[in-house]
């Protein structure tokens, strides 16, 4: 099913509304003195077949967001608009927005195949119509000879997609999912990265999805949402955000980031202000090396070497105050990777320092 | 905790002494109910299925177990009805003064039966116009409703409330999730909590004395009425048998119920 509507075109007209609208969004939760604003006045659109991540630590408002635009949550004041609809203060199930649940919320009671088919069964599709519907979203996600176990019976990963293809079966148009990789081992997780990435291209589906984990937001997202203490810091795709930091707080989330304060940046790039360099931008040499013409050269000891397979992380002190790290990839010249003490010379491109105000 | 010999046979003995003490007087209630010998002589004189059949044909038994099953069923249904609405409100609800209703909703079991008695009594009499089979019927209703409440509140809490959040999200009306999702995950729990209730209000005693209709008589009522008439006293035996089976019978269910269902949740 998902597959097979597939190559029918969504977006049939560019100058439609976006996906997702929203305008003005605050949260306030409690009243009175406890009072918490969990969202501050966010307006985002989304637009139609987007794969967008909502990135940033817990408590800074994303999954509000997220709950809200599903139905769960009522604004605080703001607009919820679904396809130039205005859908705040529309009940979740009369809202054309699916949900895959952190937890999975699986319905115990009912076979994989029953899960799969309930939301047909909400729309009254026959019964035969509703069997074959289930069994194609389930062979999508691979579970066919699934069908007739228990939720109970399935490991995480695999209720991870009967989830996927319960939310997906009557192709709704927008899907959302709250940290819906969190409890899944690694491994699998990478795996299931690339299911979704693949599932939201085929289906031509809006992908709206919670983390706070930068490296699944990069994976994923064609456009990632960073969120901070209720507020988007930044939105844009994976290497705007990654490159081009808009704020301290974005430059540090997102990626390993090393800062250079305003106490040492005179001293070591020969400007004000706070900076940071991205640990893979650097180019670390003998301590006589030449630094390469209009880069930037700093000297320092190695204090700390951390090998994680491809690539081995080097700490550098430098003489002149603050600590960098330096990613080295593991290509084959293990020997030229310094020792803990030895002097070495950083370099890196000017364009590659961040200003972070 | 390891013991030392003598601490472990005291312990035996005290054991086996206690539960002797609780359950021989059970146990000759049960034997005289078939002995022979109508003055109960010891040891029985005889085996007899006489009594049980002339309890059968007593009057008097027989309507006050049809009054005891009626009252019990009423007020089951009425808890079972009352108790789920209340537990649902209490576990998926946040409103003003919540706790407060929970202490209240679950009081009455812990309120003296006699207290709960004298004031339904008064209320009835004085200001609802006099006691009939409905005022026992709600008396029972207001302890029964605590053990629905209390079976389907413990449930509810296990039950992951984003199975209906996710319901809802798939398209489902609140009545629809209640009927697809939340009534399944709960109804293990509602007839063990019904299964409690019904028993509790079929050996009820003290509430029922103060608020029955006049010419009301449940088989506890009558048990107690015939107790102290020697000519009675055979077929009180079979009455009290019968009373323990229909109370005991409920609560091992129950018992069994809530147990199975507890290891399916948590699988």
């Amino acid at each position: 099913m998902l597959v097979a509507t597939a190559a029918e075109p969504r977006t049939t007209d560019t100058g439609a509304a976006p996906a997702i609208a929203l305008r003005g969004i605050r949260k306030v939760f409690g009243s009175g003195s406890g009072a918490v604003t969990a969202v501050h006045d966010l307006d985002l659109d989304i637009s139609d077949g987007e794969f967008v991540t909502l990135l940033g630590p817990s408590g800074s408002g994303k999954t509000t967001v997220l709950r809200i635009v599903a139905g769960f949550e009522q604004p605080t004041a703001g607009r919820v608009l679904l396809r130039g609809r205005d859908v705040t203060g529309v009940a979740p199930f009369d809202r054309d927005v699916h949900t895959v649940f952190q937890d999975y919320a699986l319905f115990p009671h009912m076979s994989v195949r029953r899960n799969v088919e309930y939301p047909l069964r909400i729309a009254k599709v026959g019964r035969t119509e509703r069997r074959d519907r289930a069994m194609e979203a389930l062979e999508t996600v691979r579970l066919g000879p699934m069908a007739d176990r228990a939720p109970t019976e399935l490991s995480g990963g695999q209720r991870q997609r009967v989830a996927l293809a319960r939310a997906l079966v009557d192709r709704p148009s927008v899907l959302l999912l709250d940290e819906p990789l969190g409890a899944l081992d690694l491994k699998l997780r990478e795996q299931m990265q690339l299911e979704l990435k693949d599932i939201q291209r085929k289906s031509g589906i809006t992908f709206v999805l919670v983390t706070h984990d930068q490296d699944e937001a990069l994976t994923l997202a064609d456009r990632i949402v960073v969120f901070n203490d209720g507020r988007v810091e930044q939105a844009g795709a994976a290497h705007e955000v990654y490159e081009h930091p808009a704020s301290p707080f974005v430059a540090g989330f997102v990626g390993t980031s090393n800062l250079v304060g305003p106490e040492v940046a005179p001293a070591v790039l020969g400007r004000e202000g706070s900076w940071s360099v991205r640990p893979e931008k650097i180019a670390i040499s003998e301590p006589d090396a030449d630094v390469p013409a209009g880069h930037v050269g700093a000297d320092g000891t190695v204090s700390e070497l951390v090998y994680t397979g491809p690539t081995t992380r080097c700490v550098v002190a430098l003489d002149a105050g603050a600590s960098l790290s330096v990613l080295l990839l593991n290509g084959g010249q293990r020997d030229t990777a310094p020792e803990r003490g030895a002097r070495v010379r950083l370099s890196w491109h000017p364009d590659h320092q961040i200003p972070l105000g | 905790m390891v013991l030392s010999g003598p601490a472990r046979w005291v312990l035996r003995i005290l054991a086996i002494a206690v539960l002797t003490f609780v359950y021989a007087p059970l146990a000759l209630v049960l034997l005289n109910s078939f002995n022979a010998s109508a003055t109960f002589a010891w040891p029985p004189s005889g085996f007899t299925l006489d009594w049980w059949s002339a309890a059968a044909g007593n009057e008097g038994v027989r309507s006050a177990v049809l009054l005891s099953v009626e009252v019990a069923l009423l007020a089951t249904a009425i808890a079972v009805v009352l108790g789920t609405l209340a537990s649902l409100a209490l576990v998926r609800y946040e409103f003003f003064g919540r706790d407060v209703v929970s202490l209240l909703v679950l009081l009455p079991i812990a309120l003296p039966g006699i207290v709960t008695g004298i004031a339904l009594n008064t209320l009835f009499t004085q200001a609802l116009g006099g006691l009939t089979f409905v005022t026992l019927v709600v008396g029972h209703a207001t302890f029964c409703i605590v053990l629905v409440v209390n079976n389907a509140s413990a449930r509810l809490r296990r039950t992951n409330a984003t199975l209906e959040e996710a319901s809802t999200d798939l398209g489902a009306t609140p009545w629809t999730t209640w009927r697809l999702v939340t009534f399944p995950a709960l109804r293990g729990a509602l007839v063990a909590g019904a299964l409690l209730a019904f028993a509790l209000s079929f050996d009820e005693i003290i509430v029922t004395t103060f608020t029955a209709g006049p010419g009301l008589q449940t088989l506890p009522l009558w048990i107690l009425q015939n107790l102290f008439r020697p000519n009675q006293s055979p077929i009180v035996n079979v009455a009290a048998v019968g009373l323990v089976v229909i109370s005991v019978l409920p609560v091992y269910l129950a018992y069994r119920l809530s147990g199975d269902s507890a290891t399916a949740t948590t699988k």
